[in-house]
């Protein structure tokens, strides 16, 4: 079968395999997403930060230029202090012109972990710089130290949001797949069903309906069609098996049971009758003299005979009783009764009656055609088949040689 | 793996915010010199600051500093170089030769408040910016009022003065004084 056999196990989990699909493309996307805002909003915020440092560290320089012109350490504090409320240093350092450190400005002093003193020793290995330019020479120079505390913050913030997302995308995709299992599913179950019902119904009649899926509808055409020619096929078979069967049972020439159909009828006769209180008379015939009709008028007259003696020994029968052709000009009756004797003497007083007319020959010529009958008696002459057999024929020779003798 | 993240991702939530705990904003003041005169640098620095940090109206290469009265430090000022060329000439003289022409700066010594009143009222709008060596509490009405302290010297800013004045100083100096009503 093309899908899979009606017998074995359905094959587990469609469900399962689409949310197992469906579960890594939206885990993957989702990282993907995650992961791709995240570093992004980092570096965009590494390069605002360093903006902002460019500008923290250009404002102080313009703030404390006259403090440090007076020489005042106190008022330079004060004046970074005031103006870097906004600033996303971490440490901002005013040194003079000869190098000394004048002041320095740590607003999260002692709040960074070492994680995020490790980061910012990585992302900003060294400080934005300005110079402190004085009414007549440099005064010193303004350092300001990054911090990753708010894109370390973001980032986490980030991976946060982005594992929540993944969780609602996780169930969320565990309400599609069941959908989509309902949609593309069903019409596999449908051709599972109709598959089952042609391999073990036989049920060549059955065809798909369309399932509005375009893959799912070319396979349906073709599983139609497929199972257009197979009803096709069974038919032909069928016939072909009847017409055999009736070759391997009747005789090509007269149309009788042939010698197989009589062995197979005689011994269901012999077990039916007993139950059924009946006798059953087996009759043994054999033409008188059909080899000379064969050896001097030809076969085709032969063949007339025989094809004439049949209609003749049918024509005295009544269903269910039946006329084989054992073979040659050799026929059998099977005659069910309810007389003990089985009615042997009438039977054959009918069937010499039926043979007394003269045969007509196809060219006009008429044939006189007699038959040697032997009958045998089940159950009271013969307990069992073969020796009912072997009386039936004895008698039936014996017939033959008496008319032999009597000619 | 998750769970390490998620373990970081936690203990980086927790953290306390870097709350911008601003840097104490001490008193403004130099600090004093060693040696015989402690006030004769810081005053230079001062003086010297403030002209470099002060615009008149008319631009003039020399900055003359007039000297009202007798003074403590003043004497002892060491004349420093400005930018662009200028420089500040002390200027001594008698009260009464103090006038808005002849001066840029006028330094009032050790005088009485009503002195320096007098010498201000005429100096009231003019293009002078005056300093008082001897008014803590600036009530002469002087721009600029000297501190003399212990441990340090420093100035406060009459804001009244200074906007009625011709001379503009620069708002990063005002920002630097102690104003009269304490910071």
């Amino acid at each position: 079968m093309p899908l899979w056999d009606g017998t074995g196990a359905k094959p587990s989990g469609i469900r399962e395999i689409l949310a197992r699909g469906h579960y890594r493309m939206v885990t993957f996307a989702v990282i993907l997403a995650a992961t791709s805002l995240t570093l992004t909003g980092a570096i965009l915020l590494r390069v605002f930060n360093q903006n902002n440092l460019t500008l923290s560290v250009r404002t102080v320089s313009y703030a404390v230029e006259p403090a440090m012109f007076f020489g005042d350490a106190d008022e330079v504090r004060s004046a970074i202090g005031s103006v870097s409320t906004a600033t996303r240093a971490r440490r901002i350092e005013v040194i003079d012109s000869a190098g000394r450190l004048i002041a320095v400005w740590q607003p999260g002093a002692g709040a960074e972990t070492d994680l995020e003193h490790a980061l910012n020793q990585v992302i900003w290995p060294s400080p934005v710089e300005a110079p402190i330019a004085g009414p007549d020479r440099t005064l010193g120079t303004v350092r300001a130290y990054g911090s990753v505390s708010q894109a370390f913050r973001y980032s986490v913030w980030g991976f946060a949001i982005g594992l929540a997302c993944l969780a609602i995308t996780i169930v969320a995709t565990r309400v599609l797949a069941r959908r989509l299992h309902e949609e593309v599913v069903a019409p596999l179950e449908h051709i599972a069903e109709v598959a089952r019902a042609v391999s073990r119904d036989r049920q060549f009649g059955r065809r798909l309906s369309v399932s509005g899926i375009a893959e799912i509808d070319r396979f349906t055409q073709d599983f139609n069609s497929l199972l257009g020619e197979l009803q096709g096929w069974q038919q032909t078979m069928l016939i072909e098996n009847r017409a055999l069967a009736h070759q391997a049972e009747h005789d090509p020439l007269t149309g009788l049971g042939n010698r197989a159909a009589f062995e197979r009828e005689y011994e269901l006769a012999i077990a039916a009758a007993g139950p059924a209180n009946r006798t059953l008379g087996l009759f043994v015939l054999d033409l008188d003299a059909f080899k000379d009709v064969n050896d001097q008028l030809g076969h085709d007259v032969g063949d007339a005979v025989l094809v004439e003696a049949a209609r003749r020994l049918s024509a005295s029968v009544r269903a269910p009783d039946r006329a084989f052709r054992l073979g040659g000009d050799e026929f059998a009756l099977l005659m069910l009764s309810t007389l003990p004797d089985c009615g042997a003497a009438m039977v054959i007083e009918r069937i010499r009656r039926a043979f007394e007319p003269p045969m007509v020959l196809p060219q006009g010529e008429e044939i006189g055609v007699a038959a040697s009958i032997g009958v045998a008696c089940y159950p009271y002459e013969a307990a069992e088949s073969q020796s009912l057999r072997v009386l039936a024929d004895q008698r039936m020779y014996d017939d033959k040689r008496k008319r032999k003798t009597a000619d | 793996m998750f769970r390490a993240l998620l373990g970081i991702a936690l203990l980086a939530l927790g953290l306390p915010a870097s709350a911008a705990a601003d840097a104490q904003v001490s008193k403004a003041g130099l600090s004093l010199d060693a040696g015989p005169a402690p006030y004769a640098g810081p005053l230079a620095r001062t003086l010297t600051a403030i002209a470099e940090y002060s615009r008149w109206p008319s631009e003039r290469e020399t900055l003359r500093l007039c000297l009202a009265g007798p003074s403590d430090h003043a004497e002892r000022f060491t004349v420093q170089p400005l930018a662009r060329g200028r420089q500040l000439r002390p200027v001594a003289g008698p009260v009464s030769a103090i006038a808005p022409e002849r001066c840029e700066i006028v330094y009032l010594g050790r005088l009485s408040l009503a002195e320096q009143r007098a010498i201000i009222a005429g100096l009231r709008e003019t293009a002078v910016l005056t300093i008082a060596e001897n008014d803590p509490a600036c009530r002469s009405g002087a721009m600029i009022c000297l501190l003399f302290e212990l441990d340090e010297m420093a100035f406060r800013i009459n804001l009244d003065a200074v906007s009625r004045s011709q001379v503009r100083i620069d708002p990063r100096v005002l920002r630097m004084s102690e104003s009269p009503g304490g910071d």
